[in-house]
Parts: structure tokens; sequence; C-alpha cells
């Protein structure tokens, strides 16, 4: 660490008696809009994991992004889904006729059309989407697919300073929670790879489908099916 | 929050985030100037270089980040050793292997607290994309500045957070 830790405590404490609150949504929703004015693209937006472990809208530029966002929640399909469930960069050149997600490509916008999806990760695991969009077919670039992941690592990093400085608001502890349901959601992930033969989408598919079909948490589903104790109730939101 | 196990200190969070910044910007590495009563400390940087050249800055009272802090707008020097305005031949010969140095202010509300401080090794011009990617990303610094200063605790003592 090249840092002057007793340095930055000094300028801290200054900082503390200015009147701006701090805000986790407010700062996030900066780095997307940094990410939309940086990059060639026209719109990006930001999606975590709920508490049953699927991916919710949690802000965009436009109302575009909004929309494809909230079909991708809705269908539990398409590129951001598979850049969370599969923790890696998925990149989409047209998203109206992707064979990937037949669903997402009947009820996406015809603004939008290409699509980037960069996880984000806390503690090296997927809660999270970071995405841009473009109105017009594209390949994309190689400074894209290299630039965004640090962006996605940058909310990382505003994650992890809203939690180092323990900020109890409904958004971290949100990422809190998912950040350890999706540990235990991993592992059931891989006992049914191992298990069954199926790929990291379609156990989480199955895992998904077991908690609709029984009205519970995709995180119980799992916990049952590692032989685990059940993760104890959400704590009531405050705020 | 996170069990004690998991504690870390919150200065970890801003040397990882400034680590990840120069990744973003896309340059050979960064530091951090900030302001407390009115006196300028360095804070450090991504490396080595970084936490030389705010050292060596804030030592001689001169550079890019004090033109920067003063005129509150972004500050491109091409060339550290070249002749004013393009470079700082004073600081050059402590700055180490730093050479081109871009300067963004860090602001809290609309307060000036510091500048964030892009360098490369070799020298170069800076664009107008690169100048505002670094005011974009001089906003994000602010932002985690902003949300660390809320802890009541010291960041350079153990808090809790997400392990690293």
């Amino acid at each position: 660490m090249h840092l002057d830790p007793e340095a930055l405590d000094a300028s801290l404490r200054m900082l503390r008696h200015t009147p701006r609150e701090p805000d986790l949504r407010r700062a996030l929703a900066k780095v997307v809009t940094a990410v939309n004015r940086l990059f060639a693209c026209d719109g990006a937006g930001l999606m975590f994991a709920d508490a049953g472990g699927a991916l919710r809208y949690v802000t965009a530029t436009d109302e575009c992004g909004r929309s494809l966002e909230l079909a991708q929640a809705e269908l539990n399909e398409g590129p951001c889904v598979d850049a969370y469930v599969h923790d890696r960069l998925v990149a989409c050149g047209d998203v109206t006729c992707d064979t990937r997600w037949p669903a997402l490509t009947r009820v996406v916008q015809p603004e939008v059309r290409a699509v980037l999806g960069a996880p984000v990760r806390l503690s090296g695991t997927p809660v999270g989407c970071l995405n841009l969009h473009s109105a017009r077919p594209r390949r994309w670039e190689d400074s894209d697919l290299l630039g965004l992941p640090a962006y996605a690592e940058l909310i990382e990093e505003i994650i992890s300073a809203a939690l180092a400085a323990e900020h109890t608001g409904t958004l971290a502890r949100q990422l809190e929670r998912a950040l350890h349901d999706r540990a235990v959601i991993e592992r059931a992930i891989g006992f049914l790879m191992a298990d069954r033969g199926l790929d990291a989408k379609e156990a989480f598919d199955h895992l998904r489908r077991q908690a609709r079909n029984s009205r519970r948490r995709i995180v119980h589903i799992a916990a049952e099916l590692l032989g685990e104790p059940l993760p104890l109730p959400q704590r009531p939101s405050a705020s | 929050m996170f069990p004690p196990s998991t504690r870390c200190p919150g200065a970890h969070v801003l040397a990882s985030t400034l680590a990840t910044v120069a990744t973003a910007a896309r340059v050979d590495g960064c530091g951090l100037i900030l302001v407390a009563n009115g006196t300028p400390h360095a804070i450090g940087g991504s490396d080595p270089d970084g936490r030389l050249l705010e050292r060596a800055q804030v030592a001689i009272g001169s550079g890019p980040a004090f033109r920067c802090m003063v005129s509150g707008g972004a500050v491109p020097v091409r060339d550290l050793p070249a002749c004013y305005p393009h470079g700082h031949p004073e600081l050059a010969p402590s700055a180490g292997r730093v050479r081109a140095v871009l300067s963004v202010p860090v602001l809290i509300g609309r307060v000036v607290t510091g500048s964030l401080d892009l360098y490369d090794l070799e020298p170069h011009d800076w664009p107008p994309a690169r100048l505002t990617a670094g005011a974009e990303l001089a906003e994000v610094i602010g932002s985690v500045l902003n949300l660390l200063a809320g802890t009541s605790e010291p960041v350079s003592s153990p808090i809790s957070g997400v392990p690293r």
C-alpha cells in the first residue's frame, strides 16, 4: 500500500464537517454516468442481485437501458444475466438477432442493439452487472472490452468504501446479503454441475425454478441441496 | 456487518481505488493530494512513483496539483522537465520517473478538496477525451472519500469491511 493513513485521516476528519451526506446510490449512479460519457455508447446501466439471487434493475442513464434491464430481470436471460451467472464479460453485437436469448429478442426495444456486460464483484464473488448499450449493431472494440471491467471494479471500490465505513443504507445491506447468499448459491451450482452434468446457467435456472415452484428463496433451495443450515431471515429495512 | 475475521483498514479501500483508477484511465499510475485545515497532504499513490510525485509536490509547494487546486480546473503537463507551462522543471528532479501529468480537481460538493494526479512515464500531450476521463474519475474519487469520511473510526485503524 503506497498510502499515508495518518494524512488520509486528517483529510477525512475535515470532510466529516462538510454538509454533503454520503450516499451510496448516488455514488454508484456517478460511475454509471461516467461510463456513459466515456465510452462510445448510447447508454449505461447497473444491475444487482436481490435477496433471491436474481438480477434486478438499479440504475440506468436512459429509458432504453432501463427497459433492457427490466426485461432481463423479468425473463432471467440476456447478456447481463449471463455476465453475472458466468462471472465473465459478455459482448453482443446485435441483441435483436442473438440466438442465445430468444425471449429477450422478442421484447427488447428497437433502440437497443449492441450490449456489453461486465460482472461486478465483491471479494471475487459476482453480485451484479455493469452494462453499455448502443442503438446500432456494432462490434465492440478492444478499448471497450478492456475498459468496462475497470469501471466495474470502480463500482466494487465504491461498495467497499460504503461497507468499510459501515453505511447501513438499504442498498448496502442488500449487497452484503447478496454477497453472502451468492457464495451458497455458487456452491450449489458447482454441486449440480458435478452431480447432474449441467452447465452453470442450467444449474442456476434449476435452482431458480425450484425456488419459484416452492415460493422460497434460491439461497434456501441451495442450502437445502448442500445440507447446510438455512440462512437467517433478512433484517427489517430501516430506510 | 462482516465478522471480525474479515476486518480491513479503510485506507486499503482507497489504495485499491487509486490502482483501479489508473487502470480505468489507462495511465501508468496516479496519486492523490488532499487539503486539510488549509494544508496540503500527500496521501499517496497507486505505486511508489505516484507516492514520490505527491510527496515532492507537497515538499516544494509547487507542481500541477497546486495549479489545479488553485484554479479549480484540470492542468495537463506534457513533460515535467520541460519549461513552464508545458512542464515543471523545478519539480522534475524530485519526481522520479514521472514525465506526463494530468492534475484534476477533487471536489466534495462544490469545494475543491484536493487533486487527483494521473501520470505516465513517457512524455505526451493530453487530448480532450483524456481530460474528460480524468474529471469523471476525480468525481469517483470524491465519492469514495465522501463515503469513507462517513465512518466514525480513523481509516488508519482496522474497521470492518469487505475482505480484499
